[in-house]
């Protein structure tokens, strides 16, 4: 069974499990840099402030890479 | 903080978390030319501890996994013109600490200008790894996957695995994560127009390297870059989809934990039935130790199982492996020990190349005759060599040759 939920911009992106939450850096249409965000296990953002920008170079082919610390 | 000194290429980097610290590769460029793969240790407090240069061009496409005593490292190196798949262990300071093994045969399975995109995975500590990578043996890219001892040895069998089989080649991405009990890979399938639009599918993989299912995951018409994990329940996808407009989904993908499709009584999931198409299969059966399988789910199969090692003394080396009168027909003496006799075999080529009996794949398995015929000719230019190993009551295994390191082969199980 999958469930599907609009998370960003689309692009390349990653994705970690880390505390109780999914980690995910993806691609920013605002900034044409990256965010990392943190969703529940059903998809849905973490309140109150989920997500965060990393950075605001120009987007190329490829975001950083994510991994969850002990 | 700047880790790299010159300009990286962008899609050949990663970093993992090992327990205590972050290990992080990379590879600098100039233009499209690798000029070294890097990797630094991190600490927690983002401080580095420090970094090893692997001093070689045109090695790409790296990825790293921590199997709880040191690093496994697959990568994609360019010999001659061809391009090949290679594992090397590194130690936890990011040392190599074994000798290059090649996983794929660069003579039958090319790889392509755009590399081979390994992706390894580590299973649980000492049990080894799950690689996946694509190349163009059958005149498109597909997804292949083999298990890979610690060392970086092909478990054989089930040996390389054939993922996909589509009509136009997978797209360029794929992952591969590790739950504990299976491995799960995805890739982008195209479809049949060869447009590259792409639907999202994954395989689920037993602990010993048998596909289990394979099933669409997402509804395309564009789905790309997947990347997938693992939190103990369920798996978490990210894909990028376009359907007029693009955007980043997360996708949660649940285990079938209601059905024991076996009826073995284990569920397949969070460390459960590793093959749960098999009811000889699940955790705290006993290992069979003739049957080709994981029974007990150890990711070890049969004499590899420590379960299955038997006291005695086993027998001698084989002596006098000949061709005593044909060129078809190798036989070999017999030991007064020996109940069974496993034959291997290897291209003379890859024993030139590697230095090492590393691309030797088991011929015959477990055989009371002393002698076995071989149809298949070498390629112009080549041959095979083959070595003999006696084998008493099912485990009691006997020596491949004093000279050889018996672990390091592609033995017969």
């Amino acid at each position: 069974m999958t469930r599907r939920v609009v998370v960003g911009a689309g692009g390349p992106g990653r994705i970690a499990w880390a505390d109780r939450s999914w980690a995910m850096v993806l691609s920013s249409s605002s900034t044409d840099g990256e965010v990392a965000l943190r969703v529940d296990s059903r998809g849905q953002p973490l309140s109150p402030q989920t997500q965060y920008v990393l950075g605001d170079d120009q987007l190329m082919d490829h975001v950083s890479d994510l991994e969850r610390s002990g | 903080m700047t880790l790299s000194t010159g300009p990286v290429d962008a899609s050949n980097f990663g970093v993992l978390w090992n327990g205590y610290e972050f290990g992080t590769f990379w590879a600098e460029t100039n233009s499209f030319t690798s000029t070294g793969e890097h990797m630094a240790r991190i600490d927690a407090e983002s401080n580095v501890i420090d970094s090893q240069y692997f001093d070689r061009v045109l090695d790409q496409w790296d990825s790293i996994a921590w199997s709880g005593s040191g690093y496994g490292r697959a990568l994609t190196r360019v010999v001659d013109g061809y391009e090949d798949i290679y594992f090397m262990l590194l130690s936890p300071a990011g040392v190599q600490a074994g000798p290059l093994v090649r996983l794929t045969d660069h003579r039958s399975q090319s790889t392509s200008y755009w590399g081979a995109i390994a992706v390894l995975a580590a299973m649980n500590a000492g049990q080894g790894y799950g690689v996946v990578w694509q190349d163009n043996r059958t005149g498109e890219r597909q997804l292949w996957f083999a298990r890979l001892l610690p060392d970086g040895t092909i478990v054989t069998p089930p040996g390389q695995v054939q993922l996909t089989n589509t009509v136009y080649g997978i797209g360029q991405s794929s992952d591969l994560v590790w739950t504990g009990s299976e491995f799960m890979a995805v890739w982008i399938n195209g479809d049949a127009t060869g447009t590259g639009e792409g639907k999202i599918f994954g395989s689920r993989i037993s602990s010993s390297g048998s596909v289990l299912e394979t099933e669409q995951i997402t509804p395309g018409p564009l789905d790309l870059y997947p990347k997938i994990a693992w939190n103990g329940k369920g798996f978490g996808l990210y894909v990028s989809g376009y359907n007029g407009t693009s955007n980043g989904y997360f996708v949660s993908v649940d285990c079938n934990c209601t059905t024991d499709a076996d009826g073995d009584g284990v569920l397949p999931c969070g460390g459960g039935d590793c093959d749960d198409s098999d009811p000889t299969v699940a955790p705290g059966l006993p290992e069979i130790c003739d049957d080709g399988k994981d029974n007990n789910c150890d990711g070890l199969v049969d004499c590899n199982d420590p379960t299955c090692v038997q006291g005695g003394s086993p027998p001698g080396e084989i002596g006098n492996v000949r061709f005593p009168s044909d060129k078809t027909t190798i036989a070999w003496n017999s030991d007064s020990k020996a109940t069974r006799y496993d034959v291997a075999r290897g291209v003379l080529g890859d024993l030139r190349d590697m230095q090492n009996f590393r691309w030797t794949n088991c011929f015959v398995s477990r055989t009371t005759a002393t002698s076995a015929a071989d149809s298949e000719n070498p390629s112009p230019g080549t041959g095979f060599y083959y070595i003999v190993r006696g084998r008493a009551k099912t485990c009691l295994l006997g020596t491949w040759g004093s000279t050889l390191s018996d672990s390091s082969l592609h033995g017969c199980p």
